[in-house]
């Protein structure tokens, strides 16, 4: 870890950790210090720490702020820290408010005066408003002009006479809004409503009265509901609503049963929106209502659920009047309990087919309240004991409670009526939507579902949810519909929307398909669809076969018998290198005699079928790849197992969950033989056994990513050698598909190899030197610690980024330790990137103290202008030699070689051929260190050679050392 | 003032016999008052261009300060026959236009309340798209103004009366008459998170540094930031990103916030006053450019929360509704066993005026007016003042300004630049 701020950052860490008495330190800092330490930590990660810098950063008063305004004229990006610097100390000054306010206010205005550039004065001025300065007066905040309170209010006495001799309702409503004495006005013009010849203006009048919510009005509103005009009945009503005063529901109750179809439907919506016990009011109406009344009525009683009047529901289901029957099947999923669900039955078992839906929806209203796996056995019963006839009317009901697997099982107990199974094929599809599965675990399903499909439509309805899916197997499995004409658009569709949104989706199957399609006509879209099958085929790389299929369906080209190298019947591939040609042709030749009993070609799939151990393996070995396969483990068997391995080393972990007495419960995609890295799958994301599972593995390096049913269960984990864990895991070597004893199944086999890294070599000079190769591009093999933010990708170790401010990251030290060494690397920064080499480290705590510490940092940047201590610059042995060329480093983005030589006391760094630092530490330390801290570390002769995280981004590569005498 | 708005509604009234043929009426190019309503759509960007033709009122003129977006809306207009379109690049004149009704302000939201209020001068009703204000102080002002004026004002969100309502897979309405029946309890703890169906679009994020470029020909820069402190231009502050800065918007909480917060106040029954206190658990804020924030709470003087989760913060299972009686998820799962029957004898919510050309009409307010708005609005920039200051702020209600904050203030009424005021 640099040290460009340490004592902050120390003091924070020490804090931590030993709960040390951080506050006492920041005082003694210089104000440099205080500011440098502050920018590293902005913009603050949250209001704790950014209210803590911003008072440290206020406390530093004008020194600190010019300070920090000379970095900020240089409008520079890296300058944005010092932008959040400027405005949290502004901010916090209006937190303090006094001196310290004034204080900022008139260094900010010089600094504004002084600003010529236009983004600089901005900013000023913008903190000078949150100051509570109006530096440009030009600006204005104006008391309103609109405050109605300045208009003269209305006479009430000129509202009435207007709305008695007429007035457009723009101005009866502008007079109305400057009512000054509203309960005065009410009562004017309640008064005079009567009087009021516009049924416009008097419509008008009642909805603002209805406004006002007023129960004293309730007689003014109730003689307005036998007016003629339907606007006035109207407000009326409303208005009496809007009061909610109990003599209203009679009123109200009584147009429900006038036999006057308008009344009744107004009354209706009132009373809908009417609080109280809306029911009881209107039911007594009931017996002597006329057709219309009495279905409002039913609706009430529906709307407001009351069981109490269930009677009076089922009672009216078989009324003479058709709508009053409706009515009250509509309400009876209202009222129904589960003491009617006999009487529910019966009812359904002997109903139309209009009315059934009705009832089931009242059945599903008496389960009410148990869960849906109890409701889908009671229904379930009860189809088991009705008549083959009936069971047409349950199907819908159980449909809707069942779950994903149920639904399909419906779906196939349907298989001769098309109509229900399809029903149930709509609802399988919605289940699985609506659960939020994703597109691989979909596409799964709607595969399974296809198998039951009983016509066309259904399989046109599947191809179509298959090409919202997005997963890789869906477009070859789509590509089987193309053959047949009546679901070759669908299939077309499901290609090319798969295909097209997934460019990275190609090889050469896949290409000959996208081809073919194109002369499927897809209706109006056609010639958009055949412009969007060009473009992807376009995009496709010249020199990239891309996917490849590893299985062509019919026979096991492509794959041998794996060879035993042990009477265990495990293949080491590196035991397997030893072999003689010959030998090896002649142990092939068996293991190909054993694969024919064990493995065949059975429903288009891969299985397993022996009981032996024998993997089945590829012809061809492999580097860098990415593959998609599907599997499934048959049920019925007690040690469900299987794998995936890879470059001949297992594996990606296949097993029955079940398993738990060798610990399955963690589920399948792990890599199961780890003993240092991640053997655990991130999430359990296994489906049922005897169901299709899914896996994407991608092999980079020595690093491997699985999605197992479209969910991450590895990510990015080292593969360790299980033949020799000393070694990395070779750089190339066979797929093998692991026989476990148990029946599997694979199916769609694809495999995209990827470009691979070559090991970056020694130089021939190196070799004859003795140098050895610590990170040749391909493994952090020789490495320990922190290999999570310093991850190998591309041939580099690239170390990731954290958020600005974060705390430190874990450092990557060697395996072995260093005490005399020549240690050679090339680095690449990014703008203010800060790293550096540990060395004599004792591998854990602050190296730059408990051991020493080469700087690497990109000193360059402005944000380190103008108090970076001589120490600090790259190449100083942090804190007791400072580089003395500053100039040695390329520009940011460039690679740069470094060599850091020690033997004993003597220490030179050389920094892309110049020297930039060379000394004796005991020299050098002789009178104290320069930094005046303790380094503990001066007393060491050798330990770990590292990289010190501080959570900055940079490249690193063709890492190599010697140790010398 | 004898306006469109009041010959309209004599027209309306009596239109069964005095319709008149057009050319009867005017000239070429004349638009002759009939009982269709006519519009005005200032910025044509994103939505102004999607949401004219929807409307059942006719689109008749057109403005933007950005000549190639004037152009494209006047050809998308030719495309969908509206005939004869007035173009403008000063918004002024589209508002003092004697043909325009309704002016409809799709402009980023510094521009509103001035386009609000001048519109209301000059006697037109205003649509007007959210986030309401940029600033508390200027949707006091709209509100002002739109009582002085009479005006009929809309502003633009919709969930609180219709449309299915994000991850409660239902409309607003069976939800209120559950949270006034009083079943759950009160107070009320609403959360508004991905979790619960509802995504803050950080995307929405300004850059820290932009370096100036020049100003395109076809742009009235000047025009278009208008009340807004003079930044020199980087197209990054215009147009389609415009959201990520603090002069115009507030990220993504000015982007959705009214969508998702005005029917959460609906639904507590707070139109008529806003938050006691306001917390933030965010980074700290750039000056110019909106980030993004992990949580905002919001708490009234009753004790109703409003907690507005960003990104994957906090916990995935905390329902949308917490109630010391009971819980409602997405998807509009409530936990209290029986609780459709426990609704019996629970009046359906009120209905509200939802056909703006009919309020427009009638002179009622429109569901979602200025008032309700502005609340709802002031949550949205509660929020956005005390995540610019990092620190939690207290609110008076009724004063509608902060408590013990000169600073804090200061933000509630930003001053605007020469010559524009409110």
């Amino acid at each position: 870890m640099k040290k460009i701020f340490k004592s902050f950052i120390l003091i924070a860490l020490i804090a931590l950790s030993f709960n040390f008495n951080a506050q006492a330190q920041p005082s003694q800092r210089k104000v440099s210090t205080i500011v440098g330490d502050a920018l590293a930590k902005l913009p603050a990660k949250d209001i704790k720490l950014g209210d803590e810098l911003a008072g440290e950063l206020l406390s530093t008063g004008k020194e600190g702020m010019d300070m920090l305004y000379n970095m900020f004229v240089k409008q520079d990006e890296s300058m944005v820290p010092v932008e959040f610097a400027l405005g949290a100390i502004a901010s916090k000054a209006t937190a303090e408010g006094g001196e310290k306010l004034q204080n900022v206010i008139d260094l900010y205005k010089g600094y504004a005066d002084k600003s010529a550039d236009e983004t600089i004065k901005q900013f000023f001025v913008r903190q000078l408003m949150v100051l509570g300065c109006n530096y440009d007066n030009k600006n204005t905040t104006t008391k309103s002009e609109y405050d109605p309170g300045t208009t003269p209010a209305t006479k009430i006495k000129d509202l009435v006479k207007a709305a008695k001799k007429g007035v457009d309702n723009v101005k009866l409503f502008d007079m109305l809004g400057k009512v000054g004495d509203v309960a005065a006005a009410k009562t004017a013009i309640a008064a005079a409503l009567p009087a009021i010849k516009s049924d416009e203006t008097k419509a008008d009048l009642l909805w603002w009265l209805g406004e006002q919510k007023d129960k004293g009005l309730v007689n003014t509103f109730k003689s307005f509901l036998g007016s003629s005009n339907d606007r006035v009945k109207s407000e009326a009503a409303w208005a009496l609503t809007k009061t909610a005063d109990s003599s209203v529901l009679p009123v109200l109750a009584k147009m429900v049963a006038s036999g006057n179809a308008g009344d009744a439907a107004l009354a209706e919506k009132c009373l809908k929106c009417f609080p109280g016990k809306i029911v009881d009011a209107v039911v007594p109406y009931f017996e002597n209502a006329s057709a219309a009344g009495k279905q409002t009525i039913l609706d009430l009683v529906s709307q407001r659920c009351s069981a109490a009047n269930k009677d009076l529901v089922f009672g009216s289901l078989f009324d003479d009047s058709e709508n009053v029957s409706k009515a009250a099947y509509a309400a009876l999923a209202s009222v129904a309990e589960p003491e009617d669900l006999t009487t529910l039955y019966t009812l359904l078992e002997s109903s139309s087919t209009e009315n059934r839906e009705a009832i089931q929806n009242a059945i599903l209203k008496a389960l009410d309240g148990k869960t849906n796996a109890e409701k889908y056995e009671i229904l379930n019963y009860r189809n088991n004991i009705v008549t083959p006839a009936n069971k047409v009317c349950y199907w819908p009901m159980i449909i809707q409670v069942a779950d994903i697997p149920q639904t399909l099982g419906i779906m196939a107990l349907n298989k001769n009526n098309p109509e229900m199974s399809t029903k149930a094929l709509h609802a399988y599809i919605t289940k699985s939507i609506n659960s939020g599965e994703n597109g691989v675990q979909r596409l799964l399903r709607f595969r399974e579902a296809m198998d039951l499909t009983v016509n066309d439509a259904q399989r046109n309805t599947l191809l179509e949810r298959i090409g919202e899916t997005g997963a890789f197997q869906g477009i070859m499995y789509a590509a089987k519909f193309l053959d047949n004409k009546a679901t070759q658009v669908a299939a077309a569709n499901a290609i090319r929307e798969i295909a097209t949104d997934n460019p990275s989706f190609y090889g050469p199957e896949i290409v000959e398909v996208m081809n073919r399609i194109k002369s499927v006509d897809t209706g109006r879209d056609f010639p958009y669809d055949l412009q969007r099958i060009n473009n992807y085929l376009a995009a496709v790389p010249a020199d990239d076969p891309g996917y490849v299929s590893m299985f062509n369906g019919k026979d096991l080209t492509g794959w041998q018998g794996m060879i035993p190298t042990n009477s265990n019947g495990e293949g080491d591939p590196f035991l397997r290198a030893k072999l003689s040609a010959k030998q090896l042709a002649a142990a092939q030749a068996k293991a190909n005699e054993v694969m024919k009993e064990n493995w065949v070609v059975s429903n288009g799939n891969i299985e397993f079928v022996g009981h032996a151990y024998d993997n089945l393996c590829t012809t061809k070995k492999y580097k860098d790849f990415e593959m998609y396969l599907d599997w499934k483990i048959y049920p019925g068997q007690p040690d469900g197992d299987a794998g995936i391995y890879l470059r001949s080393c297992p594996q990606v972990q296949i097993w029955d969950t079940a398993r738990t007495w060798v610990g399955a419960q963690v589920g399948s995609g792990g890599l199961y033989n780890n003993q240092k890295t991640e053997r655990i799958p991130l999430v359990i994301a296994d489906n049922a056994v005897g169901e299709w599972n899914s896996f994407y593995i991608k092999m980079q390096g020595e690093r491997v990513t699985v999605y197992l049913n479209g969910q991450k269960v590895v990510d990015n984990i080292v593969l360790e050698n299980y033949w020799d864990r000393s070694l990395p895991i070779p750089a190339e070597e066979y797929i093998e598909l692991q026989a476990h004893g148990s029946r599997i199944a694979y199916r769609d086999l694809y495999i995209h190899e990827l470009p691979s890294v070559e090991p970056t070599q020694l130089t021939a000079e190196e070799k004859a030197e003795g140098f050895e190769m610590l990170f040749d591009g391909t493994s952090l093999h020789k490495w320990h610690g922190n290999k999570v933010d310093y991850n190998v990708v591309n041939g580099e170790i690239a170390v990731e980024s954290r958020s600005r401010g974060g705390a430190s990251i874990g450092d990557l030290y060697t395996n072995d330790e260093y005490g005399d060494f020549i240690f050679r690397f090339e680095f690449k920064l990014t703008p203010g990137a800060n790293n550096g080499v540990g060395v004599r480290s004792p591998g854990e705590g602050d190296s730059a103290y408990v051991g020493y510490e080469v700087q690497i940092l990109d000193h360059y940047n402005p944000i380190y202008q103008p108090w970076l201590a001589p120490y600090q610059y790259h190449g100083s042995l942090y804190g007791i030699i400072p580089a003395k060329n500053r100039d040695a480093l390329k520009p940011v983005g460039e690679w740069n070689s470094e060599e850091i030589y020690m033997k004993g006391s003597y220490v030179r760094v050389t920094v892309n051929g110049q020297v930039v630092t060379e000394g004796d530490i005991a020299e050098a330390t002789k009178n104290g260190t320069i930094d005046g801290n303790e380094h503990p570390g001066l007393k060491r002769d050798k330990g770990y050679i590292g990289f010190l995280g501080h959570g900055d981004r940079l490249w690193i590569r063709n890492v190599r050392v010697k140790k010398i005498k | 003032m004898t306006t469109r708005r009041q010959f309209l509604k004599g027209a309306a009234a009596t239109a069964a016999f005095t319709i008149l043929p057009r050319h009867v009426l005017g000239g070429k190019g004349y638009i002759a008052p009939s009982d269709q309503l006519t519009k005005g759509i200032i910025g044509f960007g994103g939505i102004g261009r999607g949401h004219h033709f929807k409307m059942p009122d006719r689109l008749v003129a057109l403005c933007d300060v950005d000549q190639t977006r004037l152009d494209r809306g006047y050809n998308m207009a030719q495309e969908a026959g509206f005939g004869k379109v007035a173009c403008y690049h000063n918004f002024m004149d589209l508002i003092h236009d004697p043909n325009v009704d309704i002016v409809h302000i799709c402009t980023p939201p510094h521009w509103h309340a001035i386009m609000s209020i001048e519109a209301a001068k000059a006697g037109k009703d205003v649509w007007c798209e959210k986030p309401m204000t940029r600033t508390i102080g200027e949707g006091k002002r709209v509100v002002e103004a739109m009582k002085r004026y009479n005006t009929i004002f809309r502003l633009n969100t919709w969930f609180r009366f219709e449309d299915t309502f994000y991850g409660l897979g239902t409309e607003v309405a069976p939800l209120k008459k559950l949270v006034d029946s009083g079943l759950l309890g009160w107070p009320l703890t609403v959360t508004v998170s991905k979790h619960t169906g509802f995504d803050w679009k950080f995307f929405w994020v300004g850059k820290e540094h932009l370096d100036p470029q020049p100003i395109p020909s076809y742009f009235d820069y000047d025009l278009w930031l208008g009340p807004a402190p003079y930044k020199p231009y980087n197209e990054h502050r215009c147009h389609d990103t415009f959201r990520g800065y603090w002069d115009y918007d507030a990220g993504g909480l000015g982007d959705m916030g009214q969508h998702y917060l005005d029917p959460v106040q609906y639904l507590l029954g707070k139109d008529n006053e806003s938050p006691v206190k306001v917390e933030v658990d965010a980074p700290q804020q750039h000056y110019d450019a909106a980030g993004t924030w992990r949580e905002i709470v919001y708490t009234y003087a009753d004790g109703c929360k409003i907690v507005l989760w960003g990104e994957d913060f906090g916990d995935p299972k905390t329902p949308y509704i917490q109630g010391p009686n009971g819980n409602v998820y997405n998807n509009f799962i409530c936990d209290i066993p029986g609780w459709k029957d426990k609704l019996a004898d629970f009046p359906d919510p009120l209905p509200q005026e939802t056909d703006f050309l009919e309020c427009v009409r009638t002179r009622k307010k429109f569901a979602l007016n200025e008032i309700n708005g502005h609340r709802s609005c002031t949550i949205v920039n509660m929020g956005a003042v005390a995540l610019q200051l990092g620190r939690t702020l207290y609110f008076d209600s009724d004063k509608q300004e902060f408590i013990n904050d000169d600073a804090a203030n200061r933000l509630v009424y930003q001053p605007m630049r020469a010559p524009w005021k409110i």
